[in-house]
């Protein structure tokens, strides 16, 4: 579906150069906005995509073709960043890959949009075509706010059939509008006759005949076409000339008689049963037509350079050139009153079996069988609603007849599926099988709404209740659809909520399902919700595992910077955390919070934890409470999940001690308790509390449910650190073969599983006890004098955090912004357009200021320094 | 100075420029086409502004070029 919207038509026609507008364009590229207005059929689009495939343009173009269904801003937005990316335009590290826009208008999303637009590298065309079809005014007002704002590489190009309610007259003053009017999109003589002359006839025309088809057509791009097309085959070309100008009847009725009554009779029948649609297959035409020769007449109309025109770069998929379209049916409603209904039905069974919701909808509610239409609305409304889209379910439910809609529980329920509507009190049905539905798309929006709301408690009531009904309902393929959604929903909220080993086997039959079944993008969000939820548990292996298949998805359909992806970089970012990796730790932590954005959502925030986490490790401890600082206030007011929030609390608590201002343990332990009993993890943070407190037995006792596994798990329940914490503790009290027992079980579970940092991150205490009971654990001898050298030189990097030798020039910065893609420096050279020795220079430069060697050691040191 | 309105549509009057035949009838329903001296009268009630901005928006997908936009005086 998007492909098509995101390029232009190919020319149905032959082309004709047209210099003069070209030139006209290219003026206008230079300024923030080129106005072509015209009316229908006066050659617009054309126009603009020939320029756009010719090498005129001052940068890439993005083209964007509108239509009536693009008046919601988070649709408009979302197409307008796909065009803009598809451009070529966005590097990979612009702002606006993860930009991502919200439902409803939002002014910050328009300013980081603006902001990432000004800081592209080259300009970049953004061609807006069918302008005139856009009339939401909240879509108007971002395009007016976006002129306003003139983010200089922008050049905007708008095709439109009337002028846009957009403050142009201020713009014309500024000298910083162009304009292409329907008087420059007129065809001169000379256009005519280049127009005319692939037409074999052309050479019976005089320049008089072409000078008078000139004048009674005005230059009108389409009623030119349709000439042409009357033309061929006609014995005598002057004679038609010459009865065409002579004819008082309108040119678009006169040429579509002239040009209908001119074509075979199967091909005159095929043009007026395939014109329902707006894209044509072969496959669609023949069950349309009820023939089997769709392609080939397809292939026929295309060779003939007639009506239709191949869409995108897909082949076999083309669509009628709108006017023809439009003509074409006002022609089957007069010949066949009755027959349109019946092909629109016909295409809407056509588009519903190859799984097509959304024109399968628009083609039942065209033929105007409202039941089939209904029908179909409510089979793909759980995964819309649950995808956040329940504007489009409202929006096709206020399509159909009130009567129906009223006299049905289940589309009452969805025309008030907007998730600030209240929910409508429906008659009960007697119906048992219809009971279910009904209770299961009312648990279904249930989950969304919880979701929206960030009521993570209520999702998973929600969502459970919605499964349980789901079995019992049957199942489809769309069905499946609904279901691993509501898994891979239901499965986050309860890891977040703390419950790892609930949220499991959700996450995995999310997985299997979506596997099957679904789109890559649930398998993309359950198999990084599997990668962090073993990260959470400190299990390393699954982390990279799980993680990385999520990575090495997410790259192959170009979703890198999704939010989905977040959760895979995350866990493999715990994953070489665990292992003392921290330059990867904090490559892959960074990608996690690019993806995951900021603000009041869970991934954020355990964003913030690994970076405080992260930045003490480095010694950099005001850095480590900035970043937990900077999280809660992100939280502006939002209470996150239990679990997440008691580790927000663990995590200052613990960096408060080692600034030497500590907490009481005690009363962060009343407080923790106030909100359920202490998982695994937390128990360990606390005790390490104890301890630095100076409370051994606090620390022993508090520890104990942890070892013997009594406890549950909960986060970061990693149990050498259990161990390591329990042996510091009985160290203090003098139980010196618990101690010495317990040291050999940590050092043994962080050898095996490789967690150098549980002992690290203990710092000087766990030092000495490595130090003073080096004589009790033989087995691991090597491994602890690697820790202890590891711990000491950990204590002095603390002081030694890397530094900028000397501040990067503009140009530097420019080429630093490339080194982290995967771009030789002969591709970063010609993207920049300046030799290969130049980069070079740059990148050598670039080393020298970071002190580093490398390309991948300096991108981990300018992201560390924030340069990136 | 509001004066009220009478009930019921008001009858427009919309010409375009060109004779129209029947083909293009369906495209206006409930209209009369009166096609002559090179232009097209069309007529008929319109119930509201979004009925009447329906009817030119048709006239421009068709590509016709709109000359007047009047309302009759009721009778």
């Amino acid at each position: 579906m998007l492909a098509s919207k995101l390029t232009p038509l190919r020319a149905a026609f032959r082309q004709v150069t047209r210099p003069r507008l070209f030139d006209l364009l290219d003026a206008g590229a230079r300024q923030p906005l080129t106005l072509v207005s015209g009316p229908a059929g006066a050659g617009k689009t054309t126009l603009l995509a020939s320029w756009s495939a010719s090498r005129q343009p001052p940068g890439p173009v993005a083209w964007l073709s509108l239509d009536a269904g693009d008046n919601d801003a988070a649709r408009f937005w979302t197409y307008v960043l796909a065009a803009l990316r598809r451009s070529g335009a966005v590097p990979r590290d612009s702002a606006l890959r993860a930009l991502d826009p919200p439902p409803g208008p939002d002014q910050a999303f328009l300013s980081h949009l603006v902001g990432g637009l000004a800081e592209l590298p080259t300009p970049v065309v953004l061609v807006l075509d069918d302008l005139h079809d856009i009339t939401d005014p909240t879509v108007l007002e971002g395009l007016e706010f976006l002129l306003r704002h003139g983010p200089a590489p922008l050049r905007l190009v708008l095709s439109t059939r009337v002028d846009p309610p957009l403050p142009l007259q201020r713009l014309r003053v500024g000298g910083r509008l162009a304009q292409v009017r329907a008087a420059d999109l007129a065809f001169t003589v000379a256009e005519v006759a280049e127009l005319l002359a692939e037409c074999e006839l052309q050479q019976q025309l005089s320049e008089d005949d072409l000078a008078t088809l000139q004048a009674r057509t005005e230059g009108w791009a389409a009623g030119l076409r349709l000439a042409a097309l009357s033309l061929e085959g006609q014995p005598d070309p002057h004679q038609f000339v010459t009865q065409f100008a002579g004819e008082d009847r309108s040119i678009a009725d006169y040429l579509t008689g002239e040009v209908l009554e001119r074509q075979p009779k199967e091909l005159r029948d095929f043009l007026l049963l395939t014109c329902v649609v707006d894209e044509l297959s072969g496959d669609l035409a023949d069950a349309l037509t009820g023939g089997d020769d769709g392609q080939s007449m397809l292939d026929r109309l295309e060779r003939a350079n007639a009506f239709v025109a191949p869409v995108g770069s897909r082949r076999g998929s083309y669509r009628y050139h709108r006017l023809f379209a439009e003509l074409l049916r006002y022609e089957l409603r007069r010949e066949a009153p009755g027959q349109a209904a019946r092909l629109h039905r016909r295409a809407a069974g056509w588009y519903a079996e190859r799984g097509l919701g959304d024109s399968a909808v628009q083609q039942a509610l065209l033929a105007k069988d409202w039941r089939y239409a209904a029908d179909l609305i409510a089979r793909d409304a759980p995964s819309r609603i649950l995808r956040g889209d329940a504007a489009t379910v409202h929006d096709q439910v206020g399509q159909l007849p009130d009567e129906l809609v009223q006299a049905d529980p289940q589309l009452a329920l969805l025309a008030a599926a907007e998730p600030h509507t209240a929910e409508p009190d429906t008659a009960e049905s007697p119906d048992e099988a219809r009971q279910d539905r009904l209770a299961l798309l009312r648990a279904t929006l249930g989950t969304a709404r919880a979701w929206q709301a960030g009521d993570l408690a209520e999702v998973m009531v929600a969502g459970e209740a919605a499964l349980a009904l789901r079995s019992r309902v049957g199942t489809g393929s769309v069905d499946d659809d609904a279901r691993a959604i509501t898994l891979a929903n239901v499965g986050e909220a309860a890891m977040w909520a703390g419950h790892l080993d609930d949220a499991e086997p959700r996450l995995r039959e999310g997985l299997a399902v979506a596997g099957r079944a679904g789109p890559a993008e649930l398998e993309l969000a359950c198999l990084s919700q599997l990668g962090l939820l073993h990260a959470l548990r400190g299990e390393r292996e699954d982390a990279l595992r799980w993680g990385g298949s999520a990575e090495a998805l997410a790259a192959e359909h170009g979703w890198s910077s999704s939010t989905q992806a977040a959760g895979g970089y995350l866990a493999q970012a715990w994953a070489h955390y665990h292992a003392d990796d921290l330059g990867e730790a904090s490559g892959y932590l960074d990608r996690a919070a690019s993806a995951s954005g900021t603000g009041r959502q869970p991934m954020a925030l355990a964003v913030a934890i690994l970076r405080a986490r992260l930045r003490r490790a480095r010694g950099d401890l005001t850095g480590a409470l900035d970043a937990v600082a900077i999280a809660r206030r992100g939280l502006a007011g939002w209470r996150p999940p239990t679990a997440l929030w008691r580790w927000l609390l663990l995590t200052e608590a613990e960096l408060h001690g080692s600034v030497g201002q500590p907490q009481s343990s005690r009363a962060l332990h009343e407080t923790l308790d106030g909100s359920g009993p202490l998982l695994g993890g937390e128990a360990v943070s606390l005790a390490r509390l104890c301890l630095a407190e100076g409370d051994a037995a606090g620390a022993a006792e508090t520890i104990a449910p942890c070892l013997d596994g009594a406890a549950p798990g909960g986060f970061l329940m990693v149990p050498a650190e259990a161990w390591l914490t329990d042996a510091l503790a009985h160290d203090a009290l003098a139980d010196h073969d618990r101690a010495a027992a317990s040291l050999e079980r940590a050092l043994d579970l962080a050898e095996q599983g490789g967690h150098r940092r549980s002992f690290l991150d203990a710092g000087a205490p766990a030092r000495s006890l490595l130090t003073r009971y080096r004589q009790r654990v033989p087995a691991f001898w090597s491994y602890l004098d690697e820790l202890v050298q590891a711990s000491a030189e950990s204590a002095r990097v603390t002081v030694a955090a890397p530094k900028l030798i000397e501040r990067l020039t503009e140009r530097e910065q420019t080429v630093l912004r490339y080194l982290p893609s995967l771009m030789t420096y002969e591709e970063i050279a010609a993207d920049l357009v300046v030799s290969l020795n130049t980069v070079k220079t740059h990148a050598h430069g670039i080393f020298r200021k970071l002190g580093v060697t490398g390309r991948r050691q300096a991108v981990r040191t300018a992201r560390e320094l924030h340069l990136l | 100075m509001m004066r009220n309105r009478p009930p019921g549509p008001t009858v427009y009057q919309i010409v375009v420029r060109g004779e129209l035949s029947q083909r293009f009838r369906p495209a206006f329903e409930g209209m009369a086409l009166v096609a002559g001296d090179g232009r097209t009268v069309i007529t008929g009630p319109v119930v509201d502004q979004a009925h009447l901005h329906g009817l030119l928006d048709r006239v421009g997908d068709l590509g016709l070029e709109l000359v007047s936009v009047n309302p009759t005086t009721a009778a």
